[in-house]
């Protein structure tokens, strides 16, 4: 009568015991019959925060048992007074595997929090995101089993700073920093957990005391890595100085490894031939999901190399702008997108595993499609090329009707998200009416589509969702019932919003 | 309903086993539908099921309940060569499920996790603790302690102070 280790033993406890007495046998057995170990099972199921705050209060006994089973919370500068307040907390739930504190705008003695919280109260915390001005890094080094650590808007961290973090967490797999301006990437933290960490997933977004260079110091850790994003807040026609390290024809801070990488997103940087982070587009030969958004000085150049050293690439993203382009033969400049279908062209050919493809333009008229270098036979031949199985289209003004029409015959597209692609009409949509797999439609600021054209795809598709968004020839009337999941919104968030967080 | 018991010696499913419950009720099923439950499945490893396996606290009621449920999942479990029962599909398993569930009353559904969790047989544990899970769901302390005939042992001091310390943690 072994048990497996995930069942409890009150069967077992029972079995001696006479049928009359067995709580089993009562007719009027109620849910405080059960033993703990069943209601935790019942209360670990609930993961909804409120229900778990309701089931706190129906009894004392629920009150216990939800708060051990309590894996996660989040709190926030409601807190009052906080240190007290957070104490209470933490051992009213001792098994917290995950924490999110907001206190951003607030100021207070976090120094406090060194001895009284994060020593005591969090033996087992895996998973940390703080969103607070002050505090001291090093009081987060006792967390030894800290595996996520995601910092937000944090901007004083302290003298020892990450280097603590990195120091006394040894497990951390993965950190975040967003929006941290106080932390200075050129200090030793990133070195130490580059040298003796075993950091899987780095994300760097809008700090301004970290730059791509920086980034390059963390040396062999880029082995190790698996998911790396960098997003640099800058507004426009503002550059990043040059690498401070690079000295012309000496590469050695670009001497590094990083084959486990998979996962790569840059955005918002500005990139010169062969310094930065535009290196790792060269390196990588384990990549199977790439964006690069607005992402200044990359060209078709990147996107070949990348089609030919990744032959796992699953993913693409690109984001474009227009800029000033040198026309080929050097006789001037013109303004227009940078990447060409020299791109597309190269992908089609080696990139045999490309499942899904996100292309989008900004500041492009749609009265001069040329002003994007892609066009629509370079992406037919992309689509009849590789398996795409999503495919997104952002201010395409290139794509109309007729590569509608080669789209329809994209066997394995499952989802398609046209967003201000204006020249599409009803007539491409009659003709996705034919797309064998198609499941999910997405249609924002198509102002051609109507009613029946939307209709006609989701009736002759069995749709699981539809979503129509700021399209004025589309009637939210004539979408009742036309997919499995329907959404429908007269405006859309606006695009200019993309130098935001 | 002990006649689907019965069905269960017609399709090949090996040794036949009976047990017995509380009540004195017999069902007589395959190794193969029994071996879901662990605790019979380890019984029938140590050769001790010969003279019926007796189940002093699962009643009659809900023993039927169980056999109905294992003898549709047997070809979840039981190997593929099984053609009866692979012509259950999924489909009609989960309507099955949904339905066995939905219809009980609060103190079988609770005779029968205890049940679930004495004969030990995972999957209709999960379902049925899970049962219990969506119907708190959604509900205030005072509808919880309604559905489930709890009485309120907090002092009115107590449940404030509680209130309050919720109120810090935010929700989803």
């Amino acid at each position: 009568m072994a048990s497996d280790g995930s069942f409890f033993r009150y069967g077992e406890r029972q079995i001696a015991a006479k049928p009359e007495d067995c709580p089993a046998m009562s007719s009027m057995l109620s849910l405080e019959d059960l033993p703990d170990a069943l209601l935790a099972e019942i209360v670990k199921r609930i993961t909804n925060t409120s229900d778990l705050k309701s089931i706190s209060l129906v009894s004392k006994r629920l009150y216990t048992i939800e708060a051990e089973q309590r894996s996660s919370i989040r709190v926030g500068s409601d807190l009052c007074p906080a240190i007290d307040a957070l104490s209470a907390l933490c051992s009213r739930f001792p098994n917290l595997l995950e924490v999110e504190m907001d206190y951003s705008g607030w100021k207070f003695h976090w120094n406090l929090l060194e001895k009284h919280i994060f020593s005591l109260h969090f033996p087992v915390l895996r998973d940390l995101t703080l969103y607070i001005d002050d505090i001291r890094m090093g009081c987060l080094a006792s967390c030894k089993n800290l595996m996520s650590l995601r910092l937000n808007s944090v901007s004083a961290i302290g003298l020892c700073g990450l280097l603590s973090v990195a120091v006394g967490c040894k497990n951390l797999t993965s950190l975040h920093i967003i929006k941290c301006n106080h932390i200075v990437g050129s200090d030793k933290w990133l070195e130490y957990i580059g040298s003796a960490g075993s950091l899987e997933e780095l994300v760097v977004k809008n700090c301004k005391r970290i730059s791509q260079y920086d980034l390059l110091k963390f040396g062999p850790g880029w082995m190790k890595l698996k998911k790396f994003e960098f997003k640099f807040k800058r507004s426009f026609n503002t550059y990043e100085p040059r690498d401070p390290c690079y000295v012309d024809n000496y590469q050695y801070g670009y001497d590094f490894c990083c084959e486990s990488l998979r996962d790569v997103t840059l955005a918002t940087i500005v990139t010169k031939p062969e310094i930065g982070l535009r290196c790792l587009l060269t390196k990588c030969k384990a990549l199977e999901r790439l964006c690069l958004h607005y992402v200044i000085g990359i060209s078709d150049h990147d996107i070949i190399t990348i089609s030919q050293n990744c032959s796992n690439l699953r993913s693409i993203s690109l984001s474009q702008e227009m800029l000033l382009c040198e026309i080929p033969g050097g006789t001037g400049v013109m303004a227009r997108t940078p990447l060409t279908d020299d791109s597309l062209n190269a992908l089609a050919l080696r990139s045999h595993m490309l499942e899904a493809v996100e292309l989008m333009f900004y500041g492009c008229a749609p009265d001069w499609p040329s002003e994007i270098a892609f066009t629509q036979d370079g992406l037919v031949t992309l689509l009849q090329s590789c398996p795409i199985r999503h495919l997104v289209l952002r201010g395409a003004n290139f794509f109309d009707d007729e590569g509608m029409e080669a789209l329809s015959c994209a066997q394995f597209l499952e989802t398609l998200e046209l967003m201000q692609c204006v020249a599409v009409t009803d007539v491409g949509m009659r003709f996705l009416a034919q797309s064998p797999c198609l499941k999910n439609l997405t249609l924002q600021m198509c102002y051609e589509v109507t009613d029946d054209g939307v209709c006609e795809v989701a009736h002759a598709r069995d749709l699981e969702s539809l979503t129509v968004e700021s399209c004025n020839q589309i009637s939210v009337e004539a979408l009742h019932g036309a997919a499995k999941s329907v959404h429908y919104k007269v405006d859309c968030p606006s695009y200019y919003d993309r130098y935001k967080d | 309903m002990a006649a689907a018991a019965a069905e269960a010696t017609t399709d090949g499913g090996g040794k036949m086993i009976i047990l017995i419950s509380a009540d004195g009720k017999r069902f007589e099923v395959t190794e193969a539908v029994a071996s879901q439950s662990q605790l019979i499945s380890n019984m029938i490893e140590d050769d001790c099921t010969e003279n019926g396996v007796r189940l002093p606290n699962v009643d009659g009621d809900i023993l039927t309940m169980v056999v109905d449920y294992c003898n549709m999942h047997a070809g979840d479990a039981a190997a593929a060569g099984d053609t009866m029962k692979a012509s259950s599909t999924e489909e009609e398993l989960k309507k099955f499920d949904a339905e066995l569930v939905q219809a009980l009353e609060n103190p079988v559904l609770f005779k029968l996790i205890l049940a679930a969790n004495f004969l030990n047989i995972k999957s209709l544990l999960d379902m049925t603790c899970q049962r219990v899970a969506d119907m708190m769901s959604g509900k205030t302390p005072e509808q919880m302690r309604e559905t489930f005939s709890i009485e309120n042992d907090f002092t009115p001091e107590e449940e404030a102070a509680i209130r309050q310390e919720n109120a810090w943690a935010f929700d989803d």
